[in-house]
């Protein structure tokens, strides 16, 4: 039997971010079976059901959700890209920051239209399901290329120190649109536009997936 | 002096010591109660031999409850004061109650929870489940003679947050300690998985008489994970009970009948659904209380012509299953069918068809969820050496209200519990110091839409200009799918206090009520408990006397022997006797001390052998 962690474990746990909970590098790409395989053990021995009349109890409750997020995190590539960005030091809230890239201004009305053609077929709506999915996983390949290009240029102890971005740390699209032009904004804004471009997808996608369910 | 039983030391372990887990299943229709015995999974017999004990309390005019079978037989007497399948009043309130059927129950026209006139006064569903939640109980404490410590209680998995309290609430008024709330479909793939130990992706169908739950669970590595349900709480058994008491009705052209052959042929709808699971058509002849004559053949073809709309309305939720999961229908590696209406055939075929794959039913569906749930108990209170977890999820997304009566999600739908989400809200007017918060549970995009949780105040925020104080809102759903909100101010640090106003449970002045009538329920079960215990001393005694007799009986005179064996019988004679509770205790205790008086020589006659056998070949 597995057995369970310490008060002190417990809080160290709840204060990590979603890498350090599964011991892993802060990169892009994940290992998924070693993401599991500790998901699993660390649940093993901290899930409240290991904690039934333990004084630790509602402690253990907030610290499996704390890990549930955190695998929850890292199993959507989205979120998984926002929580890395934070990393370096880059807030991107999807809720404030709604403006689309121009990029996608075109694809946007495309799809849109697309949605309305296809009405209720069923057909039409699958194929366009697999449209999208097609395109979040080739946008997810470009997302893990454009961390790893970063990684690459910047070594991560200097650009988390936040001085580039400071007092800015909220808004990085505007610092990224004031046109400053060293190879580190560069990358921000690239990955930036590919992150908005990704939580539009999948805004699509859901919106394709309600309209399948309403048709049964 | 006692018999002494004379044991190697640590050989016998220390009784008090156990801790008795035990699993419900408290179902719409039927409900059970199981525990590990001897490290097997048992559903425990009352006092008739029954396991499946019906769901049914009877409020008789005088003081007295009737639970279960002799509820039942109640039903068609007075159905206005015998109720049945409360389970799909849980958490729900009058303005819930279904038009389209007619109850034989008067509600009280009351906002907030149902309740049922009875003529033991209204009783809400809480109160009623309680009821017979205490009964399985005292079923437990018969069969074990001790209290349990403590239970897991199951639910169905599409059961919400309200429905999920009040299951909870009448478990506490029971007197039981709650150890958890288990989702029906994933106790009965516990029961499964651990009985095969295979490792995959299962599908649970379960349906039982009142709701249909379908749950994709995958086990991996000691870790059952609940990938996806999805079901309907208004859909069962029972649907298709009405579906044939409406095609009935409609047949004979019986449209005013009374309530008393309403509830007849109600009953008779439920033996000809069950007669078709293994027949191909079935004769009715009867007739009613009121005199009507009820004469004509349904075959199970016309029955699957009659019901194909429900059919179809109980597959669906499969479909919407594998695709929140993300999966096709080939991932699937095991469908268990759980529920006694999962006996349909109709419904089996049909599930077949979908998977071309045989159904799992060699537990028998009626009493998986109550094992799986009562092997969990065992877990729970760390009596078994089985180190698996469950990792459930919660069934309805959770979000609060926003400008324009519209929900904004939280926590989606199949999040792994237990899950917490924090959301910041800013005051809009200077200076203000409390908002109210909004929160439901549902799918859909409007407020009225969704099932209204609770509404709370975030009071005592300092005051400060419009948008500048940041209150951190965290919701919290725990292991037993149930909300709790906390909150804080960002900028100062400051908690505010938080009042919950529940939409659709109880007051607190109605808990406190319920509570208090508990209490005097709680003495008939101490008295329950005192006489298992009497009884199970009792016939330790016998035996440990009769075992004594046969090896060393010829130590005796024939009197004494003869007065052993009188005692003996007259002990046993009562020990089966049908008298009042406080009465039968105290002629058990009566009598066993006789028992003990009588075999007092015998007693000291075994010590000095015992005390001379334990010297043989030592020198003093």
């Amino acid at each position: 039997m597995i057995s369970t962690l310490s008060t002190d474990n417990l809080t160290k746990i709840l204060r990590q971010n979603c890498f350090e909970v599964f011991d892993l590098s802060l990169q892009y790409k994940v290992d998924h079976d070693a993401l599991n395989n500790r998901y699993q053990q660390l649940q093993k021995q901290l899930h409240p059901d290991k904690y039934i009349n333990h004084p630790d109890s509602s402690l253990s409750i907030r610290v499996s959700a704390h890990i549930n997020d955190a695998y929850n995190t890292l199993n959507s590539p989205l979120l998984k890209a926002i929580a890395l960005l934070e990393q370096y030091g880059v807030i991107l809230d999807l809720n404030k920051d709604k403006e689309l890239p121009i990029s996608i201004l075109m694809e946007q009305m495309e799809l849109y239209e697309e949605i309305e053609e296809a009405n209720h077929d069923i057909d039409r709506l699958n194929a366009l399901a697999k449209k999208l999915s097609d395109n979040i996983r080739k946008l997810n390949d470009k997302i893990a290329q454009d961390f790893e290009s970063m990684d690459s240029r910047q070594p991560h102890g200097w650009v988390r120190g936040n001085d580039i971005i400071s007092g800015n740390k909220a808004q990085p699209v505007t610092i990224a649109k004031a046109g400053v032009q060293t190879p580190i904004y560069n990358s921000y804004v690239i990955i930036i536009e590919d992150i908005k471009k990704l939580a539009f997808y999948n805004k699509i996608a859901q919106q394709i997936d309600d309209k399948i369910e309403e048709s049964w | 002096m006692a018999l002494l039983q004379i044991a190697e030391p640590g050989s016998l372990s220390e009784p008090h010591k156990r801790n008795i887990a035990i699993g419900i299943d408290l179902g719409t229709t039927n409900s059970l109660v199981a525990t590990i015995k001897n490290a097997t999974p048992t559903v425990l017999q009352n006092q008739d031999d029954e396991q499946l004990i019906p769901s049914v309390v009877y409020y008789a005019p005088d003081e007295t409850k009737l639970i279960g079978s002799p509820a039942l037989k109640m039903q068609v007497v007075d159905p206005a004061n015998t109720i049945v399948s409360i389970k799909r009043f849980m958490g729900r309130s009058f303005g819930d109650v279904d038009p389209t059927i007619s109850y034989p129950y008067s509600f009280a026209k009351t906002e907030g929870i149902i309740e049922i006139a009875t003529n033991h006064g209204y009783k809400n569903p809480i109160q009623v489940s309680a009821d017979i939640l205490r009964e399985l109980k005292n079923i437990a404490i018969e069969n074990l003679g001790e209290e349990p410590t403590g239970a897991v209680i199951t639910v169905p998995a599409y059961f919400n947050d309200a429905q999920r309290n009040a299951t909870k609430l009448a478990a506490q008024l029971a007197g039981l300690h709650v150890l958890r709330l288990l989702a029906e479909p994933t106790a009965a793939a516990i029961a499964y998985g651990l009985d095969t130990k295979n490792e995959g992706t299962f599908l649970v169908y379960d349906l039982g008489g009142g709701t249909l739950d379908v749950s994709i669970l995958q086990l991996s590595n000691g870790v059952f994970k609940v990938l996806a349900v999805s079901g309907d709480t208004h859909l069962g058994g029972d649907d298709f009970d009405h579906c044939i008491l409406d095609y009935i009705k409609d047949k004979l052209g019986l449209n005013k009948i009374s309530d008393k052959d309403n509830a007849f042929l109600l009953n008779l709808a439920k033996f000809i659904k069950e007669s078709l699971s293994d027949k191909q058509s079935i004769t009715v002849n009867e007739i009613t209380p009121g005199n009507q004559i009820i004469n004509f053949i349904l075959t199970s073809d016309e029955f699957y012509t009659i019901s194909a709309q429900l059919v179809q309305k109980a597959i669906r939720p499969i479909k919407k299953a594998l695709h929140d999961a993300k999966l096709d229908i080939n991932a699937i590696d095991e469908i268990i069918m759980v529920g006694g209406s999962s006996r349909l055939l109709n419904i089996r075929s049909q599930i077949t068809a979908i998977f071309n794959k045989p159904l799992l039913t060699n537990i028998d569906p009626d009493k998986v969820v109550a094992i799986g749930a009562a092997i969990q108990a065992n877990v729970l209170v760390g009596n078994s050496k089985d180190d698996y977890l469950l990792l459930d999820v919660t069934p309805l997304s959770l979000g609060i209200e926003t400008m324009g009566n519209l929900v904004e999600k939280i926590i989606p739908r199949n999040s792994t519990i237990p899950v917490s989400r924090a959301q910041d809200f800013t005051t809009y007017k200077d200076g203000q110091t409390a908002m109210t918060i909004h929160v439901l549970q549902g799918e859909r995009e409007m407020v009225k839409d969704c099932r209204s949780l609770a509404k709370f105040s975030l009071k005592d925020i300092p005051p400060m200009a419009a948008g500048a104080a940041r209150i951190r809102v965290t919701f919290q759903i725990d292991a037993d799918g149930l909300l709790s909100v906390s909150a804080q101010e960002q900028t100062t640090g400051i908690s505010n206090s938080i009042e919950i106003k529940p939409s659709f449970g109880l007051n607190d002045e109605q808990i406190a009520k319920m509570i208090k009538s508990s209490i005097s329920n709680a003495k008939i079960d101490m008295q329950k408990r005192q006489l298992s215990e009497a009884i199970i001393d009792a016939e330790a005694l016998i035996n440990t006397t009769i075992n004594s007799l046969s090896c060393n009986g010829d130590l005796l005179e024939e009197e004494e022997k003869n007065k052993i064996n009188q005692s003996i019988a007259e002990l046993q004679t009562q020990l089966t006797a049908n008298i009042e509770l406080t009465q039968k205790i105290h002629i058990i205790k009566k009598l066993s001390a006789n028992l003990n008086e009588a075999t007092t020589n015998l007693a000291t006659i075994l010590m000095d052998m015992a005390v001379k056998q334990g010297l043989i070949g030592k020198n003093i």
